[in-house]
């Protein structure tokens, strides 16, 4: 096996003597942040005055509506049969149609980005018209496990990949900074061990050390899975995800669609709620991929020796490394980089995978903060392209959203606290019921304890309430230039019961 | 039984304050949309398009952008990226643009039309006309082959008519409305406009006729203006990111324009540049797994003379072929790179072949690809040099290749 026998790199003489021009510079994060806050604040500041605008306009004409006393039975409650006037509804019917219309343009935008002159100029570049897969070729899967300290975690993971229903062909543990027995492990299980040489880029750099060592030698039938230490792929998705890459040679990618690990009480049950939300949305919208998630992805060797090739030139990052360390969210970095070179990708829901929760409200906020940090930072560094329009307009809906939310509960705490009286409102009460059930059959197939939290209602507006004050300290921090923490959660034992 | 009693901590005097009532619209209208995108969520999208129907659907000039063309080399191309830039925004954008700016003023000429027919009469019909005739001038421009100045000065003059025709139209009906359209109009024009000198000539000439029907128009209502106060600031959003997405461009255009020279135009194989950049990376991963590099010189001789006798399109197709032999010979990973006028070098895994066999079999290769049909024999020659990265360098690896040369075999 290379990996076990590499021996370190004799330092001093560089193969190439030859100097290169200076590569493009991922830009700073401070100024182009700072203006990525602006535009996303503004975005949200402006269609919050439109909305305001049309409130104002239409309180003009407001007429008060009489409350009626309403007897069922012997009980007798007090009905307001106040709705909101017809112009609102025609205009809010308007703003759909608008938001519709942007939904259908991001689509349009990124089936033309899979026409890109960037991908045919990559192609061209390493000679893919002299070797060509034919379709349905089998593909040959090599599968990166990045693992930093993860002796508790990993035999779980390597045996549950010895239970996939398609066997990869080739395993590789990548020990990055290692001080305890993940290598051992690795190698008494059978695998090889890749470590890693003066690491200090966390996963990404780590895994750019092994990808320059496989990926030259890669040809047109390998394909590269990369997971997570911590993670348990389902029993098909090695199966599912080659036999798509199998079927398309134009697919580019297979993201793994994530669900939460069991345990953690009510926090662990709301981050499984979210997740199993989040795959749903992925499923209604026929696999189309938001992120390719880190813990479980399986790439084309191709697609991730064009993404190293474009590095410095048409996307940002360091010329022939596939990761770009300076990102503090790598996947959503790669995904980025894959969609602004016209690559395809999908997120079938038979390659899921189970990722662990984070167990406290500081390991979810410090997640929550890398990533939400790390997406904007991302945005800043690509600019607005037709590749990052969908991701800007994700932003302005979180905002929109924060302000949407926040309001609401406002304006039900100023009426419940000022009421002298309980009033029903039976148009706002059918509403509430619509939101109620969405929320609840939206996480049905997560069991009775994800619906029984669902139905509750008023916790998860607190989380999703949490997850804006994470969203707006994000904003926070890139203004004021706070530096960004990686945060890491040390596996208990109790883990491998979660995961196996 | 009496209501339920309810929290008494603020004043109810609070729920009939104005500020209260448009607040709780405010809320009801995000209420509403998000009832509409809940809803939405059971709708079921189509499946993904496939890059292969985009493909068959948009017509589009593979050459262009293949880097194995044998197109002759324009400098102004290859040498301001800017200009080609701006070309191409023109081509594409505007069509686009007048297409969209067409659309809306159709459609709001339309709604003015129905509402107000009986009561201004036929002037109303003036702007849908006008939108029909910019939809139709968009199509016109979209398909026919007009240079990029054309397109940008039919643009600015249909915007600068646009904004005129709207601004007399407010002044005649005497509407802050209409005269609202005309400032959102140049608004949302201007962004587009400012790439060029002549948008921005035109831009500023937009302001005389909204100056004038500004002074004409008696009437002001508060909520035109709150939405041309509004449409500023998109307008504004709009300008500052479409001059952030136009800086990438020129970024892009020149790291591209500089990438361009690591790939050899004639042959699409690397250029020195090009291979050099990969070989550090190459000779890395070679050196961890304690394997050797080996690096092949194939030198086509008198390529000179082959361009004299029968012109340079056909040294070009003799480099082609050479680079495409080598490719199917060399085994896979090798990178190539046309390392000299003449002159290929192949870097790759493992010890170089033997310098007699490259010549045999890329010679056997070039002959099956018939470039050489009824012309002189093409001759090759080739050397080979291993070593182990740790040891030696690339550099030094390329010159010992005349000790090891073998005796010059032609081929046909």
């Amino acid at each position: 096996m290379p990996g076990d026998t590499a021996p370190d790199p004799i330092p001093g003489r560089p193969f190439v003597s030859t100097p290169l021009p200076e590569p493009m510079p991922r830009r700073s994060s401070g100024f182009y942040g700072r203006l990525v806050v602006i535009i996303v604040l503004a975005s949200v500041a402006l269609v919050t005055f439109t909305a305001y605008t049309i409130g104002e306009y239409l309180s003009f004409e407001r007429e008060p509506v009489p409350v009626q006393e309403v007897f069922i039975g012997s009980w007798g409650v007090l009905v307001s049969g106040e709705r909101p006037p017809n112009q609102l509804l025609l205009l809010a019917l308007l703003g759909i149609a608008l938001i519709a219309f942007v939904a259908l343009a991001f689509e349009t935008i990124s089936s033309l980005m899979t026409i890109s002159p960037r991908r045919r100029y990559l192609e061209a570049l390493r000679g893919a018209d002299l070797l060509e897969a034919p379709p349905g070729a089998r593909v040959r899967v090599t599968v990166l496990v990045p693992a930093h300290n993860e002796e508790q975690a990993l035999p779980v993971t390597l045996a549950a990949l010895a239970r996939q229903s398609r066997q990869p062909d080739r395993v590789i543990v990548v020990a990055d900074n290692c001080s305890d027995r993940t290598v051992e492990i690795a190698r008494d299980m059978g695998h090889e061990a890749f470590e890693t040489v003066h690491n200090s880029h966390k996963k990404g750099g780590a895994l750019n050390q092994v990808l320059g060592k496989i990926l030259p030698l890669a040809g047109v039938q390998d394909v590269i899975l990369v997971m997570d230490a911590d993670t348990s792929l389902g029993p098909k998705f090695i199966e599912a995800a080659a036999a798509r890459l199998e079927a398309d040679p134009e697919l580019a990618a297979v993201g793994g669609v994530f669900y939460g690990d069991p345990g953690g009480g009510v926090l662990g049950q709301f981050q499984r709620n979210e997740y199993t939300r989040y795959s749903l949305q992925i499923r209604q919208r026929r696999g189309r991929v938001f992120v390719l998630t880190g813990t479980a992805t399986m790439f084309r060797a191709e697609a991730l020796l064009d993404v190293a090739a474009a590095r410095g030139v048409f996307i940002p990052g360091t010329p022939g490394k596939v990761y770009d360390t300076a990102a503090l969210t790598e996947d959503n970095e790669l995904t980025l980089a894959l969609k602004s070179l016209g690559a395809t990708m999908v997120s079938p829901p038979e390659c899921y995978v189970v990722t662990e929760i984070m167990p406290t409200w500081r390991n979810l906020w410090k997640q929550r903060q890398r990533w939400q940090r790390g997406a904007l930072e991302n945005l800043s560094a690509y600019g607005f392209t037709a590749a990052t329009m969908r991701y800007w307009g994700q932003q302005v809906g979180i905002g929109y959203g924060t302000v949407a939310l926040n309001c609401a509960l406002a304006l039900m705490l100023i009426t419940v606290l000022a009421m002298p009286t309980w009033i029903w409102f039976p148009f706002w009460t059918t509403v509430g019921a619509v939101f109620l059930l969405e929320r609840v059959f939206t996480v049905w197939r997560g069991g009775w304890r994800a619906r029984g939290l669902a139905a509750l209602l008023l916790p998860e507006l607190a989380y999703d309430v949490f997850l804006q004050v994470v969203f707006i300290n994000s904003l926070w921090s890139i203004t004021t230039g706070r530096e960004a923490q990686w945060g890491h959660v040390e596996h208990a034992a109790a883990h491998e019961t979660a995961a196996g | 039984m009496s209501p339920l009693p309810a929290g008494l901590l603020l004043p109810d005097s609070v729920l009939v304050e104005p500020w209260f009532g448009v607040f709780a619209l405010f809320v009801a209208f995000n209420t509403v949309i998000y009832l509409g995108l809940t809803l939405a969520k059971f709708i079921p999208w189509p499946a993904q398009v496939h890059p292969r129907t985009v493909r068959a659907l948009i017509h589009s000039d593979e050459e262009d952008y293949k880097m194995t063309v044998r197109k002759p080399w324009t400098w102004r191309d290859q040498n301001d990226p800017i200009q080609r830039m701006r070309a191409a925004t023109a081509a594409q954008t505007i069509p686009l643009a007048l297409g969209l700016v067409g659309a809306l003023t159709l459609v709001i000429g339309l709604v003015n039309t129905l509402l107000y027919f009986s009561a201004v009469g036929p002037l109303v019909i003036v702007g849908a006309a006008f939108g029909l005739v910019l939809i139709v001038v968009a199509q016109v421009l979209a398909r026919a082959q007009v240079s990029d100045q054309v397109s940008v000065w039919t643009w600015t003059i249909l915007m600068l008519v646009l904004v005129a025709e709207t601004s007399w139209r407010a002044a005649m009906l005497d509407s802050a409305v209409v005269l609202t359209y005309a400032t959102i109009a140049l608004m949302t024009i201007a962004p587009i406009s400012m790439t060029w000198p002549s948008g921005i000539a035109g831009a500023l000439i937009g302001l005389i006729p909204i100056g004038i029907a500004g002074a004409i128009v008696s009437l002001v209502d508060t909520l035109s203006w709150a939405i041309a106060a509004v449409t500023a600031a998109l307008a504004s959003l709009v300008l500052l990111q479409l001059r952030l997405a136009g800086i990438t461009r020129i970024a892009v255009e020149q790291a591209r324009a500089q990438t361009l020279s690591s790939t050899d135009p004639i042959t699409g194989a690397f250029s020195r540049t090009g291979l050099i950049a990969l070989a550090s990376a190459f000779g890395e991963s070679a050196e961890r797994a304690g394997t050797p590099v080996g690096v092949v010189i194939c030198d086509i001789s008198h390529l000179d003379h082959l361009n004299a006798d029968y012109g340079f399109e056909y040294g070009a197709e003799v480099l082609g072929a050479t680079y495409r032999a080598l490719r199917s010979t060399l085994p896979p990973g090798t990178l190539i790179a046309r390392w000299t006028g003449a002159g290929f070098l192949g870097l790759m895994n493992g010890p170089a072949p033997d310098p007699t066999v490259v010549v045999t079999e890329v010679g056997e290769a070039l002959a099956v690809s018939g470039v050489a049909l009824g012309k002189r024999p093409i001759t090759l020659t080739a050397g080979c040099a291993s070593g182990s990265p740790g040891e030696v360098t690339l550099e030094e690896l390329v010159p010992a290749r005349p000790r090891i040369r073998p005796p010059e075999t032609p081929h046909t």
